[in-house]
């Protein structure tokens, strides 16, 4: 693994190079942050995941949007009051296999106000995107740019309900998911008609899933799929179009980058969270 | 089925075998299929599978040279591909489905009056190896997820019901956990380890090594729920993998400060396997094939110990408010019989009998496997 050390030693040498005119942390460089492209969702990857939604502390994530205030002990038998962190904001956008961050770093500053968070599941290229963030954030002090986005890693298709509370989000984003092309693989994918559910769970009424491929067959089994399922609705042509998401999405993420580069096809559909139908 | 089972159990009505999987998929299945569903489900698998073989990747999607040559290789051998799987030929239905592996299924039903907006409503509680229990509608709505239990440190194998409105969770964490399971407010936690651990170091059975506190680990294996008419409560009772008693609790006080729920242990001469309730008894089935409290080791001596062993709860003559587990000797009588038998061979593999025996430990992830990079 003499390879891995290097790369980690390298990783690490240009982490620490202050750029020395402006004494800011430089862009973290994605060739020192490459890994495979596929991880296995099923196995049990060594991941940090809340117990439940209550028990995770975004402070650290976003500590610009906090603020501190006098709360009772949680100890037991504890009268006395304490100074604790709270969160003025949750996360509202999620972009689920974020990669390295195209689409975050776009949505950021469109988005100012509202919390983005992106989850990925492999360990190298979710550190790319945190190292970029703190970059970004010192770079944009003054103005406070990137304050409101974090990335993290997790196995969402596992412990998704461990992050957000039902009806927390407002958008998720599915941006060139891993097309998992064989047939025995398919219950890999990102999108299935049990897996809906639990998007539908954490998505309020009225939230959007935002999915893009290059790949026809994966479109056509998300369209087929999300469409099957009762929560969701397939967002018409024209109001698809008027989003601007849809154009960040297609014209911001890495993957669509690469895809305009070899002159392939996007696949663009969005569906909309529908409000549950009354108890039978 | 698809996958191996794991979970089963009916719904309230008794039309529907509700059935979970390995893969964490939930099938619901006519308990009388009638041959006209049957048929019909039989022909819409074959169309499905009959569809021709498109490989969903293209020249555009493909990149490097190796990958496109795998793709001519698969165009060439379109069609010619071996249908790996039987379609089912019955009538099934997907209801919903885990990625994590599926533990326990449970349906509960409420009516008008034991609703809490008295209206009849019904749900499915499901529970697997990544802590999670969820709740979701029951069938047509099985795709809302109403909401989750979250406090599981570990697996969660075992669901149990005393009322419809309370839940106990169990499986590798050291507590059963209590649920008000409609509002996911737990409740209570009941510690099982101390009783544990005194129930191994009082029995170290012959060839079985003493324990110490810390190697204690608990799998809970199976939880029944336990109606005592005679002192008008409701008990649950649990067994944990490899552990020689049963232990059990009222419902009457959970999640009360005041009074904290008092976890009481019927001693057992070998591991529980089983547990069959009968109104006011039990019958518990006893591995007599390991050793009291091991899960490896072999019994010397196997006609010493009733496989099927029953017990009744009652009150002492003397003091009729004193309610313990005593043997039921005319149950035992009928038991007799089962019991007398032998047992049928020198088992073959000692392993693979201790595999289907002991499952439950497994469950427990094991750290440190970092095999993504590989």
């Amino acid at each position: 693994m003499a390879g891995e050390a290097n790369k980690r030693q390298k990783r690490e040498d240009h982490r620490n190079a202050v750029n020395k005119e402006t004494g800011s942390p430089q862009l973290p460089r994605k060739k020192l942050y490459r890994q495979r492209a596929h991880a296995n969702p099923f196995s049990d990857h060594v991941l940090e995941y809340p117990t439940s939604p209550a028990d995770m502390d975004w402070t650290l994530l976003y500590p610009a949007f906090t603020f501190e205030r006098l709360e009772p002990e949680t100890q037991p038998h504890a009268k006395g009051l304490t100074t604790v962190r709270r969160m003025s904001k949750n996360v509202e956008i999620a972009d689920i296999g974020c990669g390295f961050g195209g689409l975050l770093f776009a949505l950021a500053p469109r988005f100012p106000d509202t919390l983005v968070l992106g989850l990925e599941i492999r360990t190298s290229v979710t550190e790319f995107v945190q190292e970029k963030i703190r970059a970004l954030r010192h770079q944009n002090a003054s103005e406070g740019l990137y304050q409101n986005v974090a990335c993290i890693r997790a196995n969402t298709m596992k412990f998704l309900p461990n992050f957000f509370t039902k009806g927390q989000l407002s958008k998720i984003f599915l941006c060139f998911p891993d097309p998992h092309f064989k047939a025995r693989k398919h219950k890999a994918r990102i999108v299935s008609i049990t897996l809906n559910s639990e998007y539908a769970y954490v998505l309020r009424p009225g939230g959007i899933v935002y999915t893009i491929t290059d790949v026809e067959d994966l479109h056509k089994w998300m369209v087929e799929h999300f469409e099957a399922h009762p929560s969701f609705e397939r967002v018409g042509e024209a109001e698809q179009e008027a989003d601007q998401c849809v154009d960040i999405m297609r014209t911001e993420t890495e993957e669509g980058k690469k895809v305009e580069r070899n002159k392939g096809v996007k696949f663009v559909a969005l569906f909309k969270r529908l409000e549950d139908p009354p108890w039978p | 089925m698809p996958k191996r089972p794991c979970a089963i159990t009916l719904t309230a009505d008794d039309n529907t075998i509700l059935c979970g999987d390995k893969f964490g998929d939930v099938y619901g299945l006519p308990l009388l299929s009638s041959p006209e569903a049957d048929a019909a489900a039989a022909r819409q698998q074959e169309e499905a599978a009959s569809k021709s073989f498109v490989p969903s990747a293209t020249n555009l999607t493909v990149h490097s040279g190796r990958n496109r040559k795998a793709l001519e290789n698969q165009l060439k051998s379109a069609n010619q591909q071996a249908k790996t799987k039987e379609p089912l030929k019955f009538a099934h239905e997907l209801l919903l489905g885990h990625v994590s592996m599926l533990t326990d299924v449970a349906f509960v039903a409420f009516d008008e009056v034991t609703s809490l907006d008295r209206k009849p409503r019904s749900y499915i509680l499901t529970s697997d190896r990544d802590e999670h229990i969820r709740i979701s509608r029951a069938p047509p709505q099985a795709h809302i997820i109403e909401g989750y239990c979250l406090g599981h440190k570990e697996f969660v194998s075992k669901l149990c019901l005393p009322k419809p409105g309370i839940l106990v969770s169990g499986g590798g964490d050291d507590e059963v956990f209590v649920w008000d399971w409609r509002d996911s407010r737990l409740i209570d936690k009941i510690s099982l380890r101390n009783a544990v651990f005194k129930t191994l170091s009082k029995r170290p059975g012959q060839g079985a090594t003493k324990v110490a506190e810390d190697d204690v680990t608990i799998a809970v294996s199976g939880m029944w729920t336990f109606e005592s008419a005679a002192r008008n409560e409701t008990r649950v009772l649990v067994a944990c993998e490899g552990v020689p008693a049963l232990f059990h609790f009222s419902t009457l006080n959970v999640g009360d400060e005041q009074h904290p729920t008092n976890l009481e242990v019927l001693l057992l001469s070998g591991n529980p396997l089983d547990v069959a309730v009968l109104e006011d008894s039990i019958i518990v089935s006893i591995d007599n094939c390991h050793e009291s409290g091991s899960i490896s080791v072999a019994r010397q001596d196997q006609t010493t110990t009733p496989r099927l062993q029953a017990f009744e709860y009652a009150s002492s003559e003397k003091d009729p408010l004193n309610f313990s587990w005593r043997p039921d000797e005319r149950l035992d009588g009928y038991l007799q019989k089962a019991n007398s038998q032998p047992t049928a061979e020198p088992v073959p593999d000692p392993k693979a009998l201790a595999d289907l025996l002991y499952g439950i430990e497994n469950l427990r992830k094991r750290g440190g496997e970092e095999a993504e990079s590989s």
